[in-house]
């Protein structure tokens, strides 16, 4: 008898591209997964927002998906590329008054 | 007399004997399938590929076709783009950044009524807060409402296209019968800078991929979410008659809506 073996899940978390909403930009990560079969053909895919980072002019904090704020360090440690975002962002906004 | 009858008796035999031929040639040429190979392969920056087209046993046409990085004209393409975007993204941010530094600073001049001060950024901009007009931000700019972000001219009316899109549909579908693979097999893994379009990217290819009935052929395509990349090969072996490819076109220039998107264009 044939064996049958279940489709396998791959799952990624990623950074989607930026949206500029005013004077916010908003960085949204996001959970990739795909439905693999053992063949190697992939059955399907959805994606799943987990948390905002949201960058002002001053400051930057993140936002989960459920709208409650969480920690910078939280959502760092969930996508570690924004890591370069946030000190880019603190960096550029820093305003010298003479 | 009789030999002139004679001699355009034989003119007249040559001339039909050259029209039967031509016809037969012509006959051959629409039934007779064209054989079409091809083969490419991505692996990195490099591109390579080779095509073949024979009729009757004859190689009409046969090539070889390798890219070095430098030629990679879809990656550069997709780079360039990809530069481009971030660039205007970040001349906005900036230009709103100096936005928001002049507002604030304005109101605190108000505050204090002290003359004028100097706002300096860290990437070493200065901007006097006198009262000037910020240029080149993305709503003062009468260029960028008209020349930037506007769409080129179309040389036909979207909306003759609109209509004539059933028909064109009916088109392909004629053009697609014309084809017959032989063989094809695709493998390609492809990944744009957004997670989320390269998603969208792979839904409309495996639809594009069920709407053509290729679901059962040797076709994988696999999204990459990690960045932009195209890799993969594609190899088909494909019989065309043109008798097919004559027959869709000819159904195609009845088609009224067809005929009008056509004018428009010629017009155009």
């Amino acid at each position: 008898m044939q064996e049958i073996k279940l489709p396998a899940i791959e799952t990624e978390i990623r950074v989607a591209k930026e949206m500029a909403a005013g004077n916010k930009i908003i960085y949204t990560v996001v959970k990739v997964s795909i439905l693999k079969s053992d063949e190697g053909y992939i059955m399907g895919s959805w994606i799943t927002p987990l948390a905002m980072l949201i960058v002002e002019p001053g400051r930057q904090y993140a936002l989960s998906i459920t709208g409650e704020k969480m920690p910078l360090e939280m959502i760092l440690e969930l996508a570690p590329s924004l890591k370069s975002v946030v000190d880019k962002a603190r960096g550029i906004h820093r305003i010298k008054v003479t | 007399m009789l030999a002139w009858v004679e001699v355009s008796s034989i003119i007249l035999t040559t001339l039909s004997a050259l029209a039967a031929l031509i016809f037969v040639l012509l006959i051959f040429f629409l039934i007779i399938p064209f054989h079409l190979d091809l083969e490419f392969k991505k692996q990195g920056p490099t591109v390579r590929g080779r095509y073949e087209v024979s009729w009757l046993g004859f190689i009409l046409k046969k090539d070889a076709i390798e890219s070095s990085p430098a030629q990679d004209a879809i990656t550069s393409i997709l780079r360039e783009t990809q530069d481009e975007a971030k660039r205007a993204q970040g001349d906005e941010y900036d230009c709103k950044d100096e936005a928001q530094a002049k507002t604030a600073q304005d109101a605190e001049e108000h505050e204090n009524a002290e003359p004028e001060k100097i706002v300096e950024k860290t990437d070493g901009q200065k901007t006097k807060d006198a009262g000037q007009k910020i240029k080149d931000t993305p709503e003062d700019d009468p260029g960028n409402k008209t020349g930037k972000n506007s769409a080129p001219a179309l040389p036909f009316n979207p909306r003759t296209l609109l209509d004539a899109f059933p028909a064109i549909v009916r088109v392909c579908r004629d053009l697609v019968k014309s084809l017959s693979f032989q063989k094809l097999s695709c493998c390609i893994c492809f990944g744009l800078d957004d997670p989320v379009d390269t998603a969208v990217m792979s839904g409309y290819l495996w639809a594009i991929v069920s709407a053509l009935g290729l679901f059962r052929a040797n076709i994988l395509i696999s999204p990459s979410f990690a960045g932009m990349m195209l890799e993969g090969d594609f190899v088909a072996d494909v019989r065309a008659r043109m008798i097919w490819a004559l027959w869709a076109l000819i159904n195609a220039l009845r088609e009224r809506e067809i005929r009008k998107l056509l004018r428009e264009v010629v017009r155009s």
